[in-house]
């Protein structure tokens, strides 16, 4: 299958910074990829290299297949795209400026703009003047902009940035309806792991400019750290039998006890009835998984040991 | 085609909707105003205009005017219209779409040089009307007309030597560079006169031309008055290849 976007070795450097380094990524189509980093780590350089509005230093990409330049502006007919805060005319209201996209990307159906006005909540705000926007639904118009003329691939740039809760799950399943039910592939980059993970298909984590790691999302969760949580009522006994038992322990602060080992985790009630039988019973006893976030922290600390 | 009439149509319609718009025709129609005010004696003194008070003298006043303000307006205009897509971060929204960036850089060019255009001929419109209402001597369709023709060309050159100041606002990305690079060349012009080399700055040209300098601009080579094309079609190509090569960081 081709990838409806790819990019190959990308590297671009600004004077000694290395903004991006080598970096290979795929997408297929119908996928929502979500490319992953702190701030600073390369993210929007490698969009906006995507959308041929900066030139590599060497690589290419391509979108459904073909190489992006500055001058290959066909390609984006069927590609929408939001980089970095969404920035709008501030003096003309939410309607022109998407009249203005309209225009521009040759839209004939003028019916266009009240629809993804609707879908996105902002017939409310459709003559109020774009400068006038809160923070959120300046966001809105910069995904109404994007998704105004039917894509078949969107690039997002931090896409719920700005969002309220309720903004966010509506742009998420709005995202989601899209690439599941018709097809459109995405490409997401966020900072914030947790809010990626509930979206997409498949994660690429990117740091200092290079691609760290790139999995679905399944297998993400496979790689997670588990341990197994204990508390008692006597948490220096319960350690001491468990120690005697070949467990090694570690205590976490506030009368609980953490068991790291696979043998542990995997049989939790064994556990149990050791503390029981030893007239400790177990007043907590719980499997935790490392959340998403920490194993990226994680993940970019065995690298090169700096959060950015 | 249709796509780049389209994007014709956006710049228009951000142009309407700007502030830019309603005050450079407000100051095109208050200048001329009061010159053909002050030239009829109903306010200010008539001694401040060198040479003849009359519809003549009105007219290359005009152009005067329109030499040294137009390097200021003119290049305002350029200077918004490019400078603002940097200032409003909207720039991003115009780099990847159906559409060639040549496209829509030409379309911002094109709108630029309209409403300079308009504007300088409303200036001369307007003064030519108030110095009809004033009743100034030698008010005549003739001399009107005799007048235009040097007042267009005048004109045309300040409208070419502002187009590079699109330039500089892409580069300065924004508008405080193209403002500075305006001043500058109204300083530059004002230096060649002292060392000499006057008719070979393009920006101390229309002034030349205009009489402005209080000289002939009979002496004036053909050379001299092609500079201000030269340094327009210089920024034409400028502007074009910096929306197409530079990187849009």
């Amino acid at each position: 299958m081709t990838a409806m976007i790819q990019t190959e070795r990308l590297t671009k450097h600004f004077g000694s910074n290395q903004a991006v380094n080598g970096l290979s990524l795929e997408v297929n189509q119908g996928e929502i990829y979500g490319f992953l980093g702190l701030n600073g780590a390369g993210k929007t350089t490698t969009i906006r290299m995507l959308l041929g509005m900066i030139r590599p230093d060497s690589g290419s990409s391509y979108v459904f297949g073909q190489r992006v330049d500055a001058g290959s502006h066909k390609l984006w007919a069927k590609v929408g795209y939001m980089v970095e805060t969404p920035y709008s005319y501030p003096e003309l209201t939410v309607r022109e400026n998407l009249e203005i996209i309209r225009r521009l990307r040759g839209i004939t159906d003028r019916r266009a703009i009240d629809r993804i006005m609707d879908k996105l909540q902002l017939t409310a705000y459709r003559d109020r003047k774009a400068g006038a926007l809160s923070l959120g639904n300046g966001q809105r118009l910069g995904l109404a902009k994007a998704m105004l003329h039917h894509p078949q691939v969107l690039i997002l740039d931090e896409p719920t940035n700005g969002l309220d809760p309720a903004g966010i799950v509506e742009v998420r399943e709005l995202l989601r309806e899209l690439a599941f039910q018709h097809g459109v592939t995405i490409f997401i980059s966020s900072h914030i792991l947790g809010e990626v993970s509930r979206l997409t298909t498949r994660i690429g984590i990117v740091h200092q400019g290079r691609l760290l790691q790139e999995a679905d999302v399944k297998e993400l969760q496979q790689q997670l750290r588990k341990r197994l949580l204990v508390q008692t009522r006597d948490t220096g006994s319960a350690r001491k039998r468990l120690i005697q038992a070949g467990y090694a322990v570690q205590e976490a602060g506030e009368g609980t006890l953490l068991l790291a080992d696979e043998r542990a985790i995997a049989n939790p009630d064994h556990i149990s009835k050791l503390l029981v039988y030893a007239d400790m019973p177990p007043t907590l006893i719980r499997v935790e998984e490392e959340d998403l976030e920490a194993y990226f922290l994680r993940m970019i600390e065995a690298e090169g040991g700096k959060k950015g | 085609m249709n796509q780049w009439i389209s994007a014709l149509g956006v710049e228009v319609l951000k142009l309407r909707r700007s502030r830019l718009f309603w005050i450079s025709l407000a100051a095109s129609m208050m200048v001329p105003v009061m010159i053909g005010l002050v030239f009829s004696g109903t306010i200010g003194s008539q001694s401040s205009f060198e040479g003849e008070i009359n519809m003549a003298g009105l007219l290359k006043e005009l152009g005067i005017v329109i030499s040294m303000g137009g390097l200021i307006g003119f290049g305002f205009v350029f200077s918004w219209i490019f400078g603002r897509e940097y200032s409003d971060r909207t720039l991003k929204d115009l780099l990847a779409l159906p559409l060639s960036r040549y496209g829509v850089a030409a379309a911002k060019l094109l709108v630029a040089a309209v409403l300079s255009m308009g504007l300088a001929l409303l200036v001369f419109i307007v003064g030519c009307l108030t110095a009809g209402l004033v009743g100034l001597d030698g008010w005549s369709l003739e001399v009107i007309l005799h007048g235009f023709g040097r007042y267009a060309e005048v004109s045309l050159m300040v409208i070419c030597l502002s187009i590079p100041v699109a330039w500089m606002a892409c580069i300065g990305r924004g508008y405080m560079t193209p403002l500075g690079v305006v001043l500058l060349t109204i300083v530059v012009a004002q230096f060649g006169g002292a060392l000499g080399i006057v008719e070979y700055i393009p920006w101390a040209i229309p002034g030349l031309f205009s009489g402005a300098s209080g000289e002939e601009s009979s002496h004036l080579e053909a050379i001299s008055r092609m500079l201000p094309y030269l340094t327009g079609g210089i920024g034409i190509i400028g502007t074009l290849a910096w929306w197409r090569y530079a990187d849009q960081t």
